[in-house]
């Protein structure tokens, strides 16, 4: 007796259930769906905020927006230098070198600096300045002189130079490159029409280094 | 008393007159912009610091100076003579702009061209500004000269009295310009005119480090 009235009860609860969702047009349905389905994955991770996505992968020959710039690497090379142009300070350094392209697409001339500044390469012994600031130099494949300006419409094959310690070791190092913000205004250089380094990886790699010897 | 009233009359009407007059009229805006004169190659233009003539242009892919240098387009060489007027007098404010309106600044690579310049007072005072430009916008290019430089927004040649000088580059001349082979001498600014005489290249040294 006592079992069919608890019998009785559980399909009555069913039936008032059904009932309900028979009330319910398609857009409340789902609705409820997309909650029970976050209920049930809450305990692994559902109901937690998504996270910022990831910077975007730097690929040798592919171009990407850097700034005002399109910038495209080709290859990941060290050498013992580049003379007469460029040398190691310290006695047994090398030079790790990004190979690629820099076009300024725009309509007035922009700083070199907006490049070099950007770039960080970790591992390989890249040497790393005491006081901050950028490691690397940009300069012309051409002529193995450094640019301290692009002009609109140019296209320079350059070479971003970065010294390596005496001590480095042949391993793949980390290309990583910071985003740039155009500001029209900005209050704290009074500088318009700037580009503003977010300090945020934007693009970056993993490479093996090609060795000069 | 009617005086009174009058006058009050008189001192309300001034008022909206005086309204009406600072609305339709802009009275607090400040004339920001540059005071531009127009010249051509070989007449100077005179500005109220000094007098500003481009004497020559040339072109070509290769510069020599204390490094030599090599063009990621082409080079265009614009031979400048400055008489400053009263003092001695920097000038920042070098600049190309094409047809499109798009600028380019001068190029210092190789410490072979300044990019700006100090002309002592009543001397002829010579340079030679070398821009690196695309061979495709040769036509039309006009040189601007002004005592401030034009950073982002041209803000610091604000009332900056500033030429634009027309460099005379046709179609023709754009064409023969962007083909050109010639190599030149870089140089600093100077009391003696430039040396404009072709600098010959010795095969497989053309601006190779």
């Amino acid at each position: 007796m006592t079992e069919s009235r608890e019998a009785g009860k559980s399909w009555r609860g069913l039936s008032q259930a059904g009932a309900l969702v028979r009330r319910t047009n398609g857009r409340q349905r789902l609705g409820a769906g997309v909650g029970a389905a976050l209920l049930v994955t809450a305990p692994f991770g559902g109901l937690e905020a998504a996270g910022t996505p990831g910077p975007d992968k730097l690929t040798l020959g592919k171009s990407f927006e850097l700034g005002p710039y399109d910038v495209t690497i080709r290859k990941v090379v060290t050498v013992g230098d580049l003379a007469p142009s460029i040398k190691p300070e310290r006695e047994g350094g090398r030079l790790l070198v990004l190979a690629g392209k820099v076009t300024n697409p725009g309509a007035r001339p922009e700083f070199a600096t907006l490049v070099t500044r950007a770039f960080t390469v970790k591992g390989g012994g890249v040497v790393v300045p005491e006081h901050g600031g950028s490691a690397g130099r940009l300069v012309s494949v051409e002529d193995g002189e450094d640019i301290s300006t692009i002009n609109p419409g140019l296209t320079y094959d350059v070479a971003i130079v970065f010294e390596q310690d005496p001590g480095w070791t042949e391993q793949p190092v980390a290309v990583e490159v910071d985003g740039y913000q155009f500001l029209e205004e900005d209050p704290l250089t009074l500088d318009p029409q700037s580009w503003l380094d977010t300090d945020e990886v934007a693009t970056s790699g993993r490479f093996d280094v090609e060795v000069r010897r | 008393m009617r005086r009174c009233a009058a006058l009050a009359a008189l001192v309300l009407v001034a008022m909206a007159v005086g309204r009406v007059i600072t609305d339709s009229v802009p009275v607090n805006e400040l004339a920001t912009k540059p005071f531009v004169r127009s010249g051509e190659v070989g007449r100077p233009v005179a500005l109220r610091y000094a007098d500003v003539g481009v004497t020559g242009v040339r072109a070509g892919p290769h510069l020599y100076g204390a490094d030599p240098v090599a063009a990621a387009g082409q080079f265009l060489l614009v031979d400048v003579r400055i008489v400053a007027r009263s003092e001695s007098t920097t000038l920042l404010g070098f600049s190309l702009l094409d047809r499109a309106g798009r600028r380019y600044a001068p190029m210092s690579r190789g410490s072979t061209c300044p990019t700006n310049t100090t002309a002592p007072a009543g001397v002829r005072w010579y340079a030679v500004f070398c821009f690196d430009v695309p061979p495709s916008r040769l036509e039309g290019m006009v040189f601007e000269v002004a005592k401030g430089a034009f950073d982002a927004d041209g803000s610091r040649q604000n009332r900056d009295d500033l030429a634009r000088i027309d460099l005379g580059i046709g179609a023709a001349e754009s064409k023969e310009m962007a083909a050109s082979r010639t190599a030149w001498r870089g140089q600093f600014p100077g009391l003696d005119q430039m040396d404009t005489a072709p600098v010959k290249e010795q095969p497989g040294q053309e601006a190779a480090p």
